[in-house]
Order: structure tokens, then sequence, then C-alpha cells
């Protein structure tokens, strides 16, 4: 009798340990899942949809998983500074997009090896962990690789090497957690592209954190874009009975409201002037004539324009206000300067105001 | 000449209000200095969104809670509302960033935006370190004052922030 009474309590206890994984699953189990993939190679008409997602969809009742890739862009983020985190005049000249991206956090450079995956929910269930971890498990499931997540909540690659960027967005009540995953992206490119030549940089603007990267085909071939989208969405899917799963076109027909968006996330407005305001400082020494001469230039931008320019000259014997006067609410931007300087070169031949000139180009680096 | 003696008498007595009103703020702030903690957060007024409020002459200075500042994390770039625009109850006015994440801050009243904390650009995580006093984002001038009827008041959003975790 005793012997059964046990028996009926340990069942109880089998069937409490049993109920309570269920509920835990029905909790997650009952909200809907979707996956898109992006068509579109484009970073702004990547960000733009990313961007209407995290504004339109129904994020109360679904967990989104949007997935993209794009041709070389450089990506700053919210409230840094694209002068100082990448060589501008480079990015621009190669042909690289530039872009600004919502979210928080530091550069990263994209290519069509570089695959970007944003997950989107409420602000509730925003967990950038459980994402990660998502990944990481859908990964090392398919491939032999050795992947963990490090305090700073990248993923990385033997213990030691980043292959994934974080940053996040929230708002009241929706929020996204993007990322970036290293398949086989132009490393040379991107050291070379995220060196800014800018000296004597007074900021507040965040700052990147640079780290030791690796792409995932380093250590294994077969791991593609395509096969990675699969592997990934599949977890993402695991436990949904409808297995949602679109490759879509981002356009204004199927996301109204898409281009207004994509129109802003293209602007000087949004991509320089949203730059916190920072000054350039930069002393320079020459010899003309046998005489040393001494400057120093201060030059403060806000919202992308020169502001002002302030200097000191020694011996002070040349009236160079005319130079900086010039240069008065002109955007920070190569193509606005260079034909500026080019007039001013021409009006004078003096050899202290050509090379002021040159240490007014050099400080911008243009 | 009349019209300019009595523009400068003009300009003078708003310099000598504006000079007035700056001692009374001060004054006001060395008394807040005295009182504890729960006085402190007596007037203050809370969103869902963890935006507090405190009001006094229809001007209302907004800050974050101290739930929300340890929820975000370290906050290491602020972005504020220029001052002079308006903004609608529950409409974005800045952003906070914080351990890679931008979190959008909302006002939790319609007016317009009167002064920011200057001080936050240079030291960030005063939101942190004093999310209710010296953490304070901006003043706004009430324009629909009914709207703090829906806020909750202290007691209530402790009892919301515990039913959050």
């Amino acid at each position: 009798m005793c012997h059964l009474k046990q028996i009926i309590n340990i069942r109880k206890l089998l069937a409490l340990t049993k109920v309570q994984p269920k509920s835990v699953l029905y909790s997650t189990k009952c909200r809907e899942k979707e996956v898109i993939i992006s068509k579109s190679k484009n970073i702004f008409e990547n960000l733009a949809l990313e961007d209407w997602l995290y504004k339109n969809a129904d994020l109360n009742n679904r967990n989104y998983l949007f997935m993209w890739r794009n041709t070389p862009a450089v990506v700053v983020g919210r409230h840094q500074n694209p002068w100082l985190e990448c060589d501008v005049t480079s990015v621009l000249r190669e042909k690289v997009d530039l872009a600004r991206r919502n979210s928080g956090g530091g550069t990263v450079f994209h290519d069509e090896g570089n695959l970007n995956c944003c997950f989107l929910t409420t602000r509730k269930l925003y967990n950038r962990k459980s994402n990660l971890e998502l990944v990481v498990d859908a990964l090392t499931s398919n491939w032999d690789i050795d992947l963990s997540i490090n305090k700073r909540e990248d993923i990385v690659l033997n213990g030691l090497y980043k292959i994934s960027g974080t940053a996040a967005k929230l708002g009241g009540e929706r929020s996204y957690h993007h990322f970036t995953l290293l398949i086989n992206v132009n490393k040379k490119k991107l050291h070379n592209l995220l060196q800014s030549p800018l000296i004597g940089v007074k900021t507040r603007a965040t700052e990147s954190v640079p780290s030791h990267i690796m792409n995932l085909q380093d250590v294994n071939e077969d791991i593609n874009y395509e096969n990675l989208t699969h592997v990934i969405s599949d977890k993402f899917l695991e436990n949904d009975l409808v297995k949602r799963k679109e490759f879509v076109n981002p356009t204004e027909d199927s996301y109204p409201g898409y281009n207004i968006i994509l129109n802003e996330l293209k602007t000087f407005k949004w991509i320089y002037a949203k730059t916190p305001n920072f000054k350039i400082s930069r002393a320079f020494r020459i010899e003309i004539d046998s005489k040393i001469i001494h400057t120093e230039i201060e030059i403060e931008i806000q919202k992308g324009l020169i502001y002002n320019i302030e200097f000191s000259l020694k011996p002070n014997n040349m009236d160079l206000t005319n130079i900086v006067n010039r240069f008065k609410d002109v955007p920070y931007d190569t193509t606005e300067l260079l034909p500026i300087l080019d007039v001013l070169e021409n009006e004078n031949n003096d050899a202290i105001y050509k090379w002021f000139l040159r240490c007014i180009k050099q400080t911008l680096n243009v | 000449m009349a019209s300019t003696v009595l523009r400068r008498l003009g300009l003078r007595y708003i310099k000598c209000r504006v000079s007035v009103f700056n001692v009374e703020t001060r004054s006001e702030k060395y008394t807040r200095n005295f009182v504890t903690t729960s006085r402190v957060l007596a007037g203050r007024l809370f969103t869902e969104k963890h935006e507090w409020i405190n009001v006094s002459d229809g001007v209302g200075t907004v800050g974050i809670s101290e739930y929300a500042q340890d929820k975000l994390g370290e906050v290491v770039y602020v972005q504020l509302p220029e001052t002079g625009i308006d903004v609608e109850a529950n409409g974005e006015a800045g952003c906070l960033e914080s351990v890679k994440a931008a979190s959008e801050i909302y006002s939790p009243v319609s007016g317009s935006i009167t002064e920011i904390n200057q001080v936050l650009a240079n030291t960030p995580n005063l939101i942190n370190d004093s999310p209710y006093e010296k953490g304070w984002l901006f003043k706004i001038k009430l324009s629909q004052p009914d709207e703090l009827k829906s806020l909750m008041d202290e007691d209530r959003y402790k009892k919301f922030t515990e039913s959050q975790d």
C-alpha cells in the first residue's frame, strides 16, 4: 500500500515536471514567427525595409527575422562620426556606400560576404543573448565550428576572433536587435576603409571598439550565404507549424511609406549632419625664406557644416581671415570643399598664403 | 529717443526678471539637497515608458526612472531635443545610447522644450548616477496640463515596475 502511494507520488512529481516545460514552450509557441529575406543588395533599401518593419510590422503577435546582404558599404552607428570611423574620401572614391543606421553601436563594413540578421520583437521580449544563442546553435549543429558569445555580446570564433557585431534599437513597445555575420568579407578592404586619416579630432560621438575578426569560411569552406540563411531560418521556425518564409523586394507598393524612409536614409542630413558636433585641431610649421612660420588651426563642425575656423599665425604678418570666412557654413563634403579651395588657390601667389591653404586642406583631409 | 529709452528699460526689466527667476530656481535646488529621497520623489509622475516628470509653475522637468537606467546600463551618449521645439505626449524627444542599444526617449506630456540639461553632453552617465536629480533630461512648458492626470504617481509606478519583472 505504502509502496503504491510512493509510486503515485512519483508519478505526480513526474507529471509536474512534465507540465512546466510544456507551458513554457506553449508561451513561446503561441507567438507567430516569420522570416523575411530581402532580394535587394542595396544597403539603403535594406535599412529602410528594416526600419519599416520596426515601425509597422505586427510585433504584438509575431516575431520577425529579417535577413539580407548588400554590396560594399560602411555603416556607422546612430551617434557616430563617419569622418572619424572611416576614410570618407576613399569610401566615396571606391563607390562604397556610406550609411548611418538607427541603432547604436559601432561601425561595420559590409559586402556580399556578410549576412545581416535582424530580430524584431516587442520591447518586453527583446533578448539579445537568446537571438545570438539561436544563431550559434544553428551554426554549430550544422558545422563543426567553435563558436561562443563574449561579454560584449559578440559571436566569437575559436574563443578569440569576432565574426559578428551587435547593435539594437529600442522603442517604447518595439525593438530590434541586429548583427552582422562575416562569411567571406574582404578583410583588406574592411581594414583599409575603417581607418580614418583624420588627426586631432575632439568629439563626444560614440567610438567603435576595434576587434580581431575572422570569416566563417576561414574555418569551413562549405558555409555560404544561401546555406547560412537556410539553417538560421530553420532554427528560428523550428517550433512553428506554419513556417512563414518570404523572399521580398522592398518597394513602396508592398510597404506603404517605405520610400519616405529610404529617401531620408540617403540624405546628407541623416548620414553626415547627424554627427555630434566636433572639432579638428592641428598645428603646422614651415620654413619660408629662412623664417620659421607656425600656425594652429581649429575647425569646428556643427551639423555637418563648417561652423567656425579659428587659427593663429606666428609671426602674424598676413591677414588670412578672407580664407577662413569662405568656408563658413560649407558642408563638410569633398565635392563642396575642393572647388572653394581651387578658387582660393588661384587668388594669391604668396608662399605663406599657399602654405596656409594646404594646412587647411590637410586639417580637413580633403 | 523715447522709444529707445523704453526699450532699454524694457530690456532691463526682462533681465531683472530673468535674474530673479534664476535665484528662485537656485534656492529651490539648495533646499532640495536637504530633503530625503522619498520626499524628492513625492511630486514626480511616471509613464509606462519609464520617464518621470516633475511640474512646477507649468514647466515640467523630465528624466528617466531609476528602474529604466538600471535596465539600460551605462549611458554613453545622450541626444536631446532642441530648445523651442514642440513635442507631443508620447512623442519622440531624444535618444539614449547604452551598450550598443539606441533607446528612444518619449515626452510624458505635450508642450515646448524650454531647456535641456547641457551637462549630460560631457557626462551622460549622470543619468545612471543621479536619474532623479543631476541626470534630468529636459524642461518642457506644458500645453495640455490635463495630460498629467493619466500618469502614475510613485506608488502606482512602483507596482507597475514590479509587474514588469
